[in-house]
């Protein structure tokens, strides 16, 4: 009963001291807009790059404990191996110059990525993969997974459960134990199961089982299941490129639409860029941004690119 | 997680805003910026416009250091440490000397108990002309929409009911967030005036 007493007459004090302090001053309604904004575009560029240095960080600790050159472990098969594309680029910062060679077994470390130039078209492989190249345009997953961001259609990648040819695209064949599915981002892509053909459009997944059911679902073409794919990536060299260029390929990449905001950005999408130390694709946009006085923030599947304040 | 939540939710709101929530977003604004603008207008001479770039400015660079945030003072404080430099720079850059305010919390035993709130006892009392001033700084730094609530509750005069609708929760969340809030303000001003909240002259 005392308490009791006591609660109801401290709050009845509360009520005057809050009664007597009067209301706070409000703040006016445009000025927490403009603030909200500017300091909500800061927060999301912080958090973007926050998440591009873990990446980068990650990508520089493989490099240094197995090697650039380790990260794609080569097996010739061929007794007489007839190249099939002159060059070979290898995620990292670095390109051997070596040879792809007909039926090379091509095998990447769990927790490492590769890219290679192949035929037309460019390869990223995810860790754990195990690829045989046939030709410029051929190839066998045996397990793992695959992104083909091809120029040209004709494509042929063969797994055990079915083929896939694209169209002209950019697509993902990802290979388990009892499962395949095949998820495309740009184009369009065929899935040829015994004499049944399955076709994907952009951000449609084709679920392929061991029983020879195929289910189609929506997917998103951006985000965190394609993240791999960026960090598979070669390296860029800025130098002599447009902003316009790089940007480009990053978003390319990251399956994001640009949009230049304002004439002073479309303006600055033409100036030639310098520099001659290989970035990653997040470095690079990031680099080549701000050396153009520019910011970029995503909203959905568009970058949006404006003048930095 | 939960434990984090509960004992340090400025911690917590920190944590999910590195986690990119843009939730947690939105309830970092809304429960700062007000404050953070009312810290800021009299320091600046009360010229909204200076007051709007400052906290801008502060907030921002909060943001880019947000990952460093490690709670070890509430985040109203930490952001106060950000904007108290970007006023020195506003006046460094205009070459002009900030207005002479004597502020009840540049005082700096006001200061240490209104961010330790409750883990210090200032010794001397405060003036009554003050004390307006003071229950505005205390709703200031109560956690969450406390001192939203006791505001609309007290000056505004709303039903709990409408209150559980401008805070988006059902009527009994309501009422547990009143109940929080008056206990919350009681032990914060205790702790800046000295143990005698009660016999303040109102």
């Amino acid at each position: 009963m005392m308490d009791e007493t006591r609660n109801t007459n401290s709050d009845d004090a509360i009520a005057a001291l809050v009664r007597l302090a009067g209301r706070r001053t409000p703040v006016p309604d445009n000025a927490a807009l403009r603030v909200r904004n500017a300091v909500h575009d800061e927060w999301l560029q912080t958090i973007g790059r926050r998440r591009r240095t873990r990446w980068i960080g990650s990508a520089a600790a493989v490099a240094a404990a197995a090697g650039i050159v380790a990260v794609i472990r080569m097996t010739t098969s061929s007794p007489q191996p007839t190249p099939v594309t002159p060059r070979v680029a290898v995620a990292g910062g670095q390109t051997n110059g070596a040879v792809i060679y007909a039926n090379d077994v091509y095998e990447v470390a769990n927790g490492n990525t590769a890219s290679l130039a192949w035929g037309n078209a460019t390869l990223r492989l995810d860790g754990g993969t195990r690829v045989r190249i046939a030709s410029p345009s051929e190839l066998t997953i045996e397990r793992g997974a695959v992104y083909v961001d091809s120029n040209e259609a004709g494509v042929l990648v063969r797994t055990p459960m079915g083929n896939v040819r694209d169209i002209g695209t950019q697509f993902e064949v990802r290979l388990t134990t009892d499962r395949m599915r095949v998820r495309v981002r740009e184009g369009r892509v065929d899935l040829q199961r015994g004499a049944t053909t399955h076709t994907a459009g952009p951000g449609v997944e084709l679920d392929a089982d061991a029983r020879g059911g195929v289910t189609p679902h929506s997917i998103a073409r951006t985000g965190a299941e394609w993240e791999w794919v960026l960090r598979a990536a070669p390296p860029i060299h800025l130098d002599g490129r447009t902003l316009s260029e790089v940007v480009a390929s990053v978003t390319r990449d990251e399956g994001l639409k640009p949009v230049w905001l304002g004439e002073t950005a479309q303006n600055a999408a033409t100036m030639r860029l310098h520099g001659d130390v290989p970035l990653t694709p997040e470095e690079a946009l990031d680099t080549a941004l701000v050396a153009s006085g520019l910011t970029a923030r995503t909203d959905g599947d568009r970058l949006i690119i404006k003048r930095r304040k | 997680m939960a434990d984090l939540m509960t004992e340090h939710p400025d911690r917590f709101l920190a944590a999910r805003m590195v986690r990119g929530d843009e939730a947690a977003f939105g309830e970092f604004f809304e429960s700062h910026f007000p404050a953070l603008f009312r810290f800021a207008m009299p320091r600046v001479g009360n010229d909204a416009a200076v007051a709007e770039d400052v906290v801008q400015a502060a907030m921002c660079r909060a943001m880019r250091k947000l990952g460093s945030y490690r709670g070890e003072a509430a985040l109203l404080t930490w952001l106060c440490t950000f904007c108290r430099h970007e006023i020195s720079a506003h006046f460094e850059r205009e070459q002009r000397v900030p207005p002479m305010v004597d502020l009840l919390d540049d005082i700096p035993e006001v200061r240490a108990a209104l961010e330790s709130l409750g883990a210090a006892e200032p010794e001397a009392a405060l003036r009554r002309s003050e004390t307006s001033r003071l229950v505005q700084l205390v709703l200031d730094r109560l956690p969450g929409r406390y001192g939203d609530a006791l505001e609309w509750k007290y000056i505004d005069g709303l039903s709990v009911a409408e209150i559980a609708e401008r805070l988006s929760v059902g009527v009994k969340a309501a009422e547990s967030t009143l109940t929080r809030a008056r206990s919350a303000f009681r032990d914060a001003f205790t702790a800046v005036y000295g143990g005698r909240w009660s016999e303040a002259e109102v």
